[in-house]
């Protein structure tokens, strides 16, 4: 996930002290992040400022240095975490709304849709790790849209759960797949 | 059989049991607030491990079983075949010896896939993760989450996610009443009164019963979704659930009923017989005939405290009466004429009458305290916050007065008729005024002098009896026998109800968008007022439109008493009540 550097927008911007514009100049930087799995990613400022892990972690870097291990989170879903930062890194605040109020943009909607149940429980894990609350919200929104207007068996076909005393018998007979035909 | 210890959970996600608290001290976050949404793992979801290792067994597609199997030679050759394809040509394969295969080897393969795909995110994310998404659904759904498995049950009936849905929904109720003895026993189902949706008489008996436990096995573990439940209840019972319980207070014989109250537990009727009768709502039983007026009563209150009633008669009395005894404490002169109209705040009360004065007085004390001269023509209506008195007179006019000093601060001027009845909301310094010149008024007296009024709503074709104000949403009933809803703010009629056929006589706003009407054609009707529908009528008498006629309607947040009578004696005088209330499940 290459990207060139954006020209700086807050070029008009009056130097302060000299935080504030260290902080400015990080946004266009190119950070290198790495995978618990090893996998490499390239992002910049503006895609990680949305993130507070991540934007702090930029800030507490040493001048040369610009790879951050992400060592919570793994690649596939690292790279997930980066597409959508990539496709949120010009919106403005957020303000959160979670409840049934919450309602997502077209393309978080149908992005999020897409992920099967596994690739969407690590996505909210990673947000929670990463602290990102916009897509934190959306995607446990999501989820809730699964389970909304279903009844209880339904919900256990879609979430894979069983009921009490499946449970029970599971836990005394211990059934695999067979291989009798 | 593959025996559990030998299966890894691969699939790399972490269950809260496995996950370490790290050691992040050179990340200082210094947003607390935002802090308090994010799980540090250090709650783990309820013994989450029952649960997701049976799945795991099943999901965990790439360790090997321990177990020695006799190796097919063709299966194998198969095999072979098969990891020498391309991924496509793979795909292709799989599909093409999915449709060779039969059902069941089909069902059984699903067994294997599916569960890879399903997660439990209750039981696999920490407890906070999982509210966030339970925090999304409504009432319905998380009745249906708790239905699942006992590990949902359990995060589901968390207080914070009902505490957060009843926000703003869900009226302070009062507790679960009794309304099951005096005249409760019997219902107000009889000759001549229809209530469409009571229930048989057959089922009393059971309801009653179940009303006797008041506190249910919910209430006992989750306080919070007991309160959502049964708020949710008792708005259905008004909607649309049958009526369980009702009761007729028969008093005031061949007169009519000329105003009524209630506070708490009680139920205060005044009539032109000259006297008021205080009724115990719970117990159903008459308390007190409150006797000494020589004259019809035509107004009447009851003290925020709740320990006096106030009344004021054609006998230019105001009389003060004791709650605990029943007896009169003050009788206050002064008037010169009918006292009409009263408004109290605290032991402040203001009167308004014929004569065209409105006077003050503490009731503890029986003390006058200060006259309001400006009306030229006889004082109607009038409302009191404390410190403004608002009245509505015969001579047209609106005032402002300050009840300290007794001036007039603002005369509106506008209506071009007699004004009749008065809405003041305190919070805006917002008074609305309907006149018998067909007009509803809105002013702002905060607004420089002359330019009080914001809205002049035209619609209505005579006389307003009654009016509600929510926000900018204002609910009006009019002799003309229509209901409108205005917004005050746009000056515009959103909704017009039709279905009454003669006057409608009052209105109560109920629960979130329901109102009740009463009317002179015998009915009371209930309406849903943000469709701009008519939901069902409560109560019809066979008198209506013979004479029979519904005066006054009060309601509680579980209650509606409706007082009946007629004027030619074809329905006896009565207030007749329906309980719509609901105990904590």
């Amino acid at each position: 996930m290459v990207k060139s550097p954006k020209s700086n927008k807050k070029g008009g911007k009056a130097v302060k002290v000299n935080n504030t514009v260290a902080v400015n100049e990080n946004l266009d930087l190119i950070y290198t992040l790495i995978s618990s799995d090893g996998e490499q990613f390239q992002a910049d400022g503006h895609s990680l400022k949305l993130s507070k892990v991540l934007s702090l972690a930029a800030k507490c870097l040493q001048s040369t240095e610009t790879t951050i291990h992400v060592e919570k989170v793994k690649g596939d879903t690292l790279k997930r975490v980066l597409e959508w930062c990539e496709n949120h890194k010009d919106d403005g605040p957020y303000v959160s709304k979670c409840g049934p109020g919450l309602r997502l943009p077209h393309w978080d909607f149908r992005w999020l849709k897409s992920l099967d149940n596994q690739q969407l429980f690590d996505l909210i894990t990673a947000t929670n790790d990463l602290q990102m609350k916009q897509l934190m919200d959306y995607s446990c929104k999501t989820v809730a849209n699964m389970a909304k207007g279903k009844s209880p068996e339904q919900l256990r076909q879609i979430f894979g759960i069983l009921t009490d005393e499946e449970e029970a018998e599971l836990a005394l007979n211990e059934p695999g797949p067979s291989n009798a035909n | 059989m593959w025996p559990r210890n030998d299966v890894q959970m691969d699939d790399g996600s972490m269950t809260p049991e496995d996950q370490e608290l790290p050691n992040d001290t050179d990340m200082d976050f210094d947003d607390n607030v935002e802090e308090n949404s994010y799980s540090n793992g250090s709650s783990s979801s309820y013994s989450a491990d029952k649960l997701s290792s049976p799945l795991q067994q099943k999901l965990d597609l790439s360790a090997s079983p321990s177990r020695i199997v006799d190796v097919n030679p063709r299966v194998e050759h198969l095999s072979a075949l098969f990891k020498d394809l391309s991924p496509n040509e793979q795909m292709e394969a799989l599909t093409r010896l999915l449709s060779e295969t039969n059902i069941t080897n089909i069902r059984q393969l699903r067994a294997i896939i599916e569960p890879h795909f399903q997660r439990d995110f209750l039981s696999c994310l920490p407890v906070e993760l999982g509210l966030k998404i339970l925090h999304n659904l409504n009432g319905m759904d998380l009745m249906k989450v708790a239905q699942v498995s006992k590990n949902w049950k359990l995060i589901s009936e968390i207080d914070k996610i009902w505490k957060s849905l009843g926000n703003g929904a869900v009226n302070n109720h009062e507790l679960p009443t009794e309304r099951i003895t005096g005249a409760w026993q019997a219902t107000a189902v009889s000759v001549g009164v229809v209530i469409p949706d009571h229930i048989p008489a057959c089922e009393l008996n059971i309801h009653r019963f179940m009303k006797m436990q008041k506190y249910g096995e919910i209430f006992e573990r989750a306080a919070d979704k007991s309160r959502y439940l049964r708020s949710e209840k008792i708005e259905r019972n008004w909607h649309s659930n049958a009526i369980m319980g009702s009761a007729v207070f028969r008093g005031h014989e061949d007169h009519v009923i000329t105003c009524m109250q209630i506070h708490g537990d009680l139920l205060v009727t005044g009539s032109d017989d000259n006297t008021l009768k205080v009724w115990s709502i719970d117990k159903g039983v008459v308390r007190y005939t409150l006797q000494g007026h020589t004259g019809g009563v035509w107004t009447s209150q009851i003290s925020q405290c709740g320990r006096f009633i106030v009344s004021g008669s054609t006998d230019r009395t105001v009389k003060v009466w004791s709650v605990e005894t029943g007896k009169d404490i003050h009788t206050l002169q002064g008037h010169t004429s009918t006292v009409r109209c009263m408004a109290m705040s605290g032991s402040i009360l203001v009167t308004g009458s014929r004569d065209t004065t409105l006077r003050v007085w503490n009731v503890e004390t029986g003390q006058h305290l200060a006259t309001l001269l400006g009306h030229h023509a006889a004082v109607r209506c009038v409302q009191f916050d404390g410190k403004t008195v608002v009245s509505g007179g015969y001579d047209f006019t609106v005032k402002i007065w300050d009840a300290q000093t007794g001036r007039c601060i603002r005369t509106l001027v506008g209506h071009n008729n007699r004004v009749y009845s008065l809405l003041f909301e305190s919070e805006r310094s917002i008074v609305c005024s309907g006149s018998l010149d067909t007009s509803i008024r809105v002013w702002d007296f905060t607004r420089p002098e002359g330019e009080e009024c914001v809205a002049l709503l035209q619609g209505h074709t005579s006389l307003t009896s009654g009016m509600q104000l929510r926000g900018n949403i204002l609910v009006s009933c009019n002799a003309d026998s229509h209901v409108r809803v205005w917004d005050i703010h746009e000056g515009t009629c959103v909704h017009m109800l039709t279905g009454h056929r003669s006057a409608i006589t009052s209105l109560q706003w109920l629960g979130r968008s329901m109102v009740a009407t009463s009317s002179d054609d015998g009915t009371v009707k209930l309406w849903d007022i943000e469709r701009g529908q008519l939901i069902r009528d409560l109560v019809t008498l066979d008198s209506g439109g013979n004479g029979g006629c519904i005066w006054r309607l009060c309601s509680t947040s579980t209650l509606l008493a409706c007082a009946v009578g007629s004027r030619n004696n074809t329905e006896e005088t009565k207030v007749i009540l329906l309980d719509f209330d609901a105990v904590y499940p």
